[in-house]
């Protein structure tokens, strides 16, 4: 049931019509990228400012009050940890996320759900060695709280695990390309995680890869 | 004062670097930035394994400004290498390999943008011994750079006063330049290029870090019916604290032994169950490393 649930919002939405996507960052170089990443998606539409109702809205931690309260938003926030305005639906992310991650949580926050990273600092930590004890990092990982993952996204993990692209993902669970590369971010935004190879490195800490 | 020539140290160091320019290529990677990758041999290309997106199709632009589709032919995450084929690489030219580096020598990254050349240089920092990589790789040295090189440099060559490879540029923690050396990349690639894949060592289980009083370990938390964990007895809730008679301190640690030259290991687990410890012998399973 999951997955038909999830499979009806994407293609709904790009069925009916565009998600209006307010964009309202005090970084103007970072939000006209985000603009033309948001154009060039088939389901977003990007506005820069003023009038009309958006969806959802892209924020940072300069935007202040320019987007009203109940709209569901997504922050950009330099923060660690990125602690945000409390009671409407939002998603909080680093701000050097992915532009097709910060897509993929606009979709989430649209449809009402609430996604926060682990506040890691998102670098691909394949390569540390000798600085620190391994017990330390273990202690880390203790304490990180294990993110919930839908069974699609579990299962789309497992494939992520064996190396397989999106298209073979796609091909595997009988989903499209589109669908497949939305449970992909939706993983990376849940695990905290920089790309691909650290989603499953992170996986296989928390226990969610067999190892 | 000395003989020394300010001018021709300068244009010796670009010198060096635009003969080794043709060899390099740079592609699009995430956050719309470039990475650069270069000519290994045999028209093979070499690029930090982070940079390439799965499944992608990879457009190189050679330093000619041409671009040309490229096949990625395999990554191996323990030591951060891809191997990418482009269609046709006719007359990128084979670096030569390094002699043995110290700290202080001189390093020069080099890069591609777009088909534009990027030099840097500076020092070698540190030289170090071998180290095992988080995905469990074994790095033949420890080589950190006193470069000023950014993103762009990533998957690039670096090399030394001669003009020969001593690796390749990629980004550890905090984003500290380090350099996967030569021979560790020339392993990579006669795997990549006969398997397409690097292996990895296979437990079969879901692990989680525990403490139990001074004790540090893995907790099993699933099972592959089908694993080398259950296959040889372990159960949910044992706690994985040695692996051939050396502490493990917890999954990361494990991980980090799991890497491509353990498939096939037999090894001796020292598993703690019921507050009891008793060892537990396998052979390590394998999986294709992702």
């Amino acid at each position: 049931m999951e997955t038909l649930a999830g499979d009806r919002i994407v293609s709904d939405a790009a069925a009916s019509r565009r998600l209006v996507v307010l964009i309202a960052l005090g970084d103007a170089a970072r939000a006209e990228r985000l603009a033309a990443t948001f154009a060039a998606s088939d389901d977003l539409l990007p506005v820069v400012a003023g009038g009309g109702r958006a969806d959802v809205a892209i924020v940072d931690d300069r935007s202040g009050g320019a987007v009203p309260a109940f709209m569901p938003r997504v922050l950009l926030s330099g923060r660690a940890g990125g602690e945000g305005p409390a009671g409407e639906v939002f998603a909080v992310m680093p701000t050097g996320a992915d532009d097709l991650l910060v897509a993929a949580a606009a979709r989430l926050a649209a449809a009402g759900y609430r996604v926060t990273g682990e506040g890691r600092s998102g670098h691909h930590e394949d390569f540390r060695a000798g600085e620190g004890e391994p017990f330390e990092d273990d202690v880390l990982d203790e304490h990180a709280a294990r993110p919930a993952l839908s069974p699609r996204e579990a299962e789309v993990l497992a494939l992520l695990a064996e190396g397989a692209p999106n298209k073979v993902i796609a091909r595997r669970l009988n989903i499209s390309v589109h669908t497949a590369k939305f449970h992909v971010a939706a993983i990376l935004i849940k695990l905290g995680a920089a790309n691909r190879t650290d989603a499953i490195a992170i996986a296989m800490r928390q226990g969610l890869v067999l190892v | 004062m000395s003989d020394f020539n300010l001018n021709a140290f300068s244009q010796a160091v670009a010198d060096l670097a635009a003969k080794a320019t043709p060899a390099l290529a740079s592609f699009a990677t995430h956050h719309h930035r470039t990475a650069s990758a270069f000519h290994w041999s045999d028209g093979y290309f070499v690029t930090a394994e982070e940079a390439v997106e799965a499944g992608e199709e990879i457009e190189l632009t050679l330093a000619s400004g041409g671009t040309v589709k490229a096949e990625l032919i395999g990554r191996d995450p323990s030591t951060g290498v891809a191997l990418l084929k482009p269609a046709d690489a006719a007359g990128a030219p084979v670096l030569a390999k390094a002699d043995a580096v110290r700290p202080g020598n001189i390093a020069i990254a080099i890069g591609n943008s777009q088909g534009s050349a990027l030099a840097v240089s500076g020092s070698v920092g540190e030289v170090g011994p071998a180290w095992r990589s988080m995905r469990g790789g074994t790095i033949d040295r420890r080589i950190h750079l006193a470069v000023g090189a950014g993103g762009r440099f990533e998957g690039g060559p670096v090399l030394d006063a001669k003009g020969a490879v001593i690796g390749m540029l990629l980004f550890g923690p905090r984003g500290r330049a380090l350099v996967m050396p030569y021979e560790t990349i020339e392993r990579a690639v006669a795997t990549l290029r006969e398997k397409g894949h690097v292996a990895r060592g296979y437990l079969g289980a879901g692990l989680h870090p525990v403490r139990d009083r001074d004790a540090h370990g893995a907790m099993v938390m699933s099972l592959d019916d089908a694993g080398p964990a259950k296959a040889a007895g372990l159960s949910l809730g044992d706690i994985i604290v040695a692996w051939n008679g050396e502490a493990v301190h917890g999954p990361r640690d494990l991980i980090r032994r799991l890497g491509p030259d353990s498939a096939g290991a037999s090894v001796t687990l020292g598993v703690v169950r019921g507050g009891e410890q008793r060892d537990v012998s396998l052979t390590i399973g394998e999986k294709p490393l992702s």
